[in-house]
């Protein structure tokens, strides 16, 4: 038993260390990966252009315009005369959004009338219509608090309200959070889709079918198959640690802690592995049943949108995806330094998770090459 | 213009073609000629060039010097003229499985504009030809081996090619399907179709007007089968032996090759040696009969010996008896899959140290029976003991006992040869001392570098061949199982591999064997015939040829084909 499973172990680690394509695959999607969305994911505005319509001209109007034109936000790309013109560049997307100062602006600010100005975002992108919408806001109602201050002294307006401001500054925090969901994912990917292709692999060229006629048992055919992913799995994420120190993610918690949810994580996702490879027959079968497998794990996650915010029964249905769990656990880990006091709900979840579907795998695997 | 070709121009010339893959020259200086109706046959040991030429003929490589004319385009500057024209059909399957016999046939009818009634009337034509006509709405993947070759040929032949190139057309067909791919062969013959074929079978290569001899990329020989066989005349002889006789010596001087059979040796000698040397030579080993040489002799004769010389050990230990004896004994055995039975009641009895030989058409149960055999399938009736241990009771011991090569030599690719011996030794419990004696022992077995540090997908089929049997023989399994081990390869390192076989059961080790090649039926003791899952007829060549009554001289295929067609 023991020869036999030294044997197997060590044909793995042989064939994964010489698998170059694969080795790079993992290495990338750990790390450049992982900067790549973070960087590209960061739905945080800048310079987006603008089109600006002063139709005032006056001192006011143009102040309201220098305050779009400081900021990180918007870039001035077009001062158009005429308010068609603007919206001409928003339809040809030459501006993604507008904004029109009317004539008299001065005026009625100086009379004490609410004084408005148009703001026009294009809205094919919603998060960054959004944001947009959010930091043009900001600019206005700050410009307006000035205003008020200087036209009128400090009473004659009321501060704006704080929650509008925190909601829109996150740049920072979704940093964050988009790094270390992306190496959950990694995660998560690796962990499907090794185990299923080096299975779905030996059946194509036929060595399952020899290693049948050998006395190699069920179980020791399946711990090779899955314990290596496991190992591979959890060196892989020392360098993904290294990307989240640049990204200003410091590990808070404890290293131990993290290896050891990681574990469990990957035990799921082997097990989903494992059962992909008892579906497929080739490899392009088994990369698309992986994929196939992966979006609902990950939509149902709150990875790309919160959980709070889907309808009620998809709420109830994400407990039941691992990667939920395990985002709990590492946001908690590195941001919070949360431990195993904390942290126990998720590890028994993921426990549960893991270990029913590691069983169903198992259950498969023996029927299937037993 | 619809061909450049003139009356005079020949539909394939090749002038000092050569080309290369980085540092390999797969061909080099190839000068060949092929006239309008001539049947050209490429033979020559594996990675001798035979695909890479077709491939260049068919203009899907380009020359990396010298140039070639096909149907008078040249291959480089017009190869969309060629490809529209020609018909080739690659080693691989060139079908698509999810698509029907009609859907594949009309496919390929599209793609090259053959429509309406052209199209109809050509493909009652090709359909009746190739005998599918009753199973047009069959899906390509439940057709047998040899119908998916006869319908490539058609989805090949649905414009009129007036030159076809054919990559190992009879590659894992049965001697049935291959009899019936090859009448359809000589049908086109009678319409001037030009062909050029690889192939690794000498009886096919027979069949051709004239025979290239390639090897390692350059043109060695290039007649017609007769002359080619008088490159050999003379130097062949058949040596019976005594009960009595001592062992062969294990170097004869002058002799090129020796094959055992059952019955007598075939001895080659090298050429020059005949007349009263050849006397001289053989008579020590018992009575000599000179005999007819045959291409494979040519193939023998041409073929420099290559690195892997037959310099294999014979097993230096018997293979130990287990308590049950080594033999197999079936009965009524039988595999059904739903209402269809692959294996159906098949009894049979093999003596240990025999060598059987299996053979039958595609899909008539031999493989399944082996994996019956195995433990890999699970028997639906009917019992089995292999080597004393019941097939359907614990593997574990089954396992132990026997060994298995499957028709893919199941290896891993991206392992070395080492790596591999490793392997498959501590995969059956073997380490330290006696893994590296059993790795050294079934190298030596089997004519292996057991240190060589290439990787077993860069081996040439032969030697991948070797490795798998070295694998598969690692714990000296009482019982040997080989399902189409010489599937593909040349006949050299056919007979090369044949030897090794031999060796084996020599020791003590039953061994059960299939093949597509008629011709290596003559090396089994005994012969097994299946057909649709029954065995019809076993026993000797000698007494399967009684059986059919049969003239003393009828040849494995005629002994065969009788059996079946009483059969049937």
């Amino acid at each position: 038993m023991a020869v036999r499973l030294a044997g197997l172990l060590a044909k793995e680690m042989i064939q994964f260390f010489r698998d170059r394509v694969m080795l790079v695959l993992i290495l990338w999607l750990y790390t450049v990966e992982v900067v790549i969305c973070t960087v590209a994911l960061s739905f945080a505005v800048h310079d987006l252009p603008l089109a600006l319509v002063d139709l005032d001209h006056s001192p006011a109007s143009r102040a309201l315009a220098t305050a779009f034109a400081a900021g990180d936000a918007f870039r001035v790309t077009a001062r158009p005369a005429r308010e068609t013109d603007a919206t001409a560049a928003l339809q040809a997307g030459a501006a993604r959004a507008a904004l029109i100062i009317p004539e008299h602006f001065t005026r009625r600010l100086a009379r004490g009338e609410p004084a408005e100005v148009q703001l026009l975002v294009d809205g094919s992108n919603s998060t960054v219509a959004a944001q947009a919408r959010a930091y043009a806001l900001e600019i206005v109602e700050d410009h307006a608090r000035d205003q008020a201050y200087r036209l009128g002294g400090p009473a004659a307006r009321p501060p704006l309200g704080v929650a509008l401001r925190s909601w829109y500054n996150p740049a920072a925090d979704l940093e964050r959070f988009t790094v270390l969901s992306m190496i959950a994912l990694a995660a998560l990917m690796v962990g499907v889709i090794h185990p299923a292709a080096s299975i779905v692999r030996e059946r194509e060229i036929g060595t399952l079918e020899q290693l049948r006629v050998t006395p190699i048992g069920t179980a020791e055919l399946f711990i090779a198959k899955t314990l290596p992913t496991l190992l591979m799995g959890l060196l892989a994420v020392f360098p993904s640690l290294l990307i989240a120190r640049l990204f200003d993610v410091p590990l808070a918690g404890s290293l131990g802690l993290f290896l050891a949810y990681t574990a469990v994580f990957l035990g799921s996702a082997i097990g989903l592995g494992v059962l992909v490879a008892a579906i497929a027959r080739t490899l392009q079968q088994a990369l698309l049943l992986a994929f196939f497998g992966l979006f609902p794990l990950m939509f149902l996650s709150g990875t790309l949108a919160p959980v709070e915010s889907m309808p009620a029964f998809l709420q109830r249905a994400s407990v039941l995806s691992p990667l939920r769990h395990y985002m709990d656990v590492i946001l908690g880990i590195f941001l919070k330094g949360a431990g195993l006091a904390e942290l126990w709900p998720q590890g028994l979840a993921l426990l549960a998770i893991g270990t029913a579907l590691y069983a169903a795998a198992w259950a498969v695997f023996r029927r299937e090459f037993g | 213009m619809d061909s450049a070709l003139s009356q005079a121009e020949p539909p394939v010339v090749a002038s000092a073609l050569a080309r290369r893959f980085g540092k390999v020259a797969a061909l080099a200086g190839i000068d060949l000629s092929v006239a309008t109706g001539e049947r050209l046959g490429l033979v020559g040991p594996d990675g001798a060039g035979k695909s890479t030429l077709l491939q260049s003929l068919a203009a899907l490589l380009d020359p990396s010097a010298g140039r070639c004319r096909v149907l008078g385009f040249d291959t480089v500057r017009e190869a969309a003229q060629i490809q529209a024209r020609i018909g080739y059909m690659a080693q691989g399957f060139t079908l698509y499985e999810r698509l029907s016999v009609d859907e594949n046939l009309a496919f390929s009818a599209g793609v090259r504009g053959v429509t309406g009634d052209t199209y109809r009337e050509r493909r009652a034509a090709l359909l009746a030809m190739a005998g599918l006509m009753p199973f047009t709405e069959r899906r390509e993947r439940e057709l047998s081996g040899g119908m998916r070759k006869k319908l490539a040929l058609c989805t090949n032949l649905i414009h009129r090619p007036p030159l076809l190139l054919l990559d190992e057309p009879g590659l894992g067909v049965d001697p049935l399907s291959r009899r019936e791919l090859w009448q359809m062969l000589d049908d086109l013959r009678a319409q001037d179709v030009t062909v050029v074929l690889a192939t690794s079978y000498m009886d096919e290569a027979e069949r051709c007007d004239r025979v290239a001899f390639l090897d390692r990329g350059r043109l060695l020989a290039l007649d017609t089968p007769a002359a080619l066989r008088a490159r050999a005349a003379g130097t062949t002889f058949a040596v019976t032996r005594a009960a009595d006789a001592p062992p062969l010596p294990a170097a004869l001087p002058g002799v090129r090759s020796i094959k055992h059979l059952p019955d007598r040796l075939r001895v080659q000698l090298d050429s020059g040696r005949n007349g009263a040397e050849a006397q001289r030579l053989l008579a020590p080993l018992g009575t000599v009969q000179a005999v007819e040489a045959d291409l494979e002799d040519v193939f023998t004769l041409l073929a420099p010996p290559g690195e892997d010389a037959a310099t294999a050990a014979r097993p230096a230990h018997p293979i130990a008896a287990g308590p049950g004896g080594g033999g197999i004994s079936t009965q009524e055995l039988t595999r059904r899959y739903g209402a269809f039975s692959a294996v159906d009641a098949v009894s049979l009895d093999i003596p240990p140290g025999e060598i059987f030989g299996l053979l039958g058409a595609n899909g008539a149960g031999k493989t399944t029976l082996i994996k019956l055999l195995c433990g890999l399938e699970r028997p639906s009736a009917g019992s089995a003991r292999v080597a004393g241990i019941a097939v359907d009771g614990a593997r574990g011991a089954l396992h132990r006992a026997v060994g298995y090569m499957s028709q893919r030599f199941s290896l891993y690719p991206d392992l070395s040869v080492a790596e591999n011996l490793r392997f498959f030794a501590s995969a059956q419990g073997l380490a330290g001392r006696r893994a590296r004696a059993a790795i050294a022992a079934a190298a030596a077995e089997s004519g292996l570098d057991a240190g060589d540090p290439r990787m077993a997908g860069a081996l040439s089929g032969a030697l991948r061949q070797r490795l798998a049997l070295a694998c598969a023989v690692l714990h000296r399994p009482r019982v040997l199982f080989l399902d189409e081990p010489t599937s593909g390869v040349d006949p050299l390192s056919r007979h090369r591999f044949w030897a090794l076989i031999r060796n084996l059961a020599a020791a003590g080790m039953t061994v059960v064997v299939t093949t597509h090649y008629l011709e290596e039926a003559a090396f089994c003791q005994r012969l097994g015939l299946m057909q649709r899952g029954r065995l019809i007829a076993s026993g000797t060549l000698a007494a399967l040829r009684t059986q059919a009554e049969l003239a003393a001289d009828a040849g494995v295929e005629a002994i065969f084909l009788a059996h079946l067609g009483r059969a049937a």
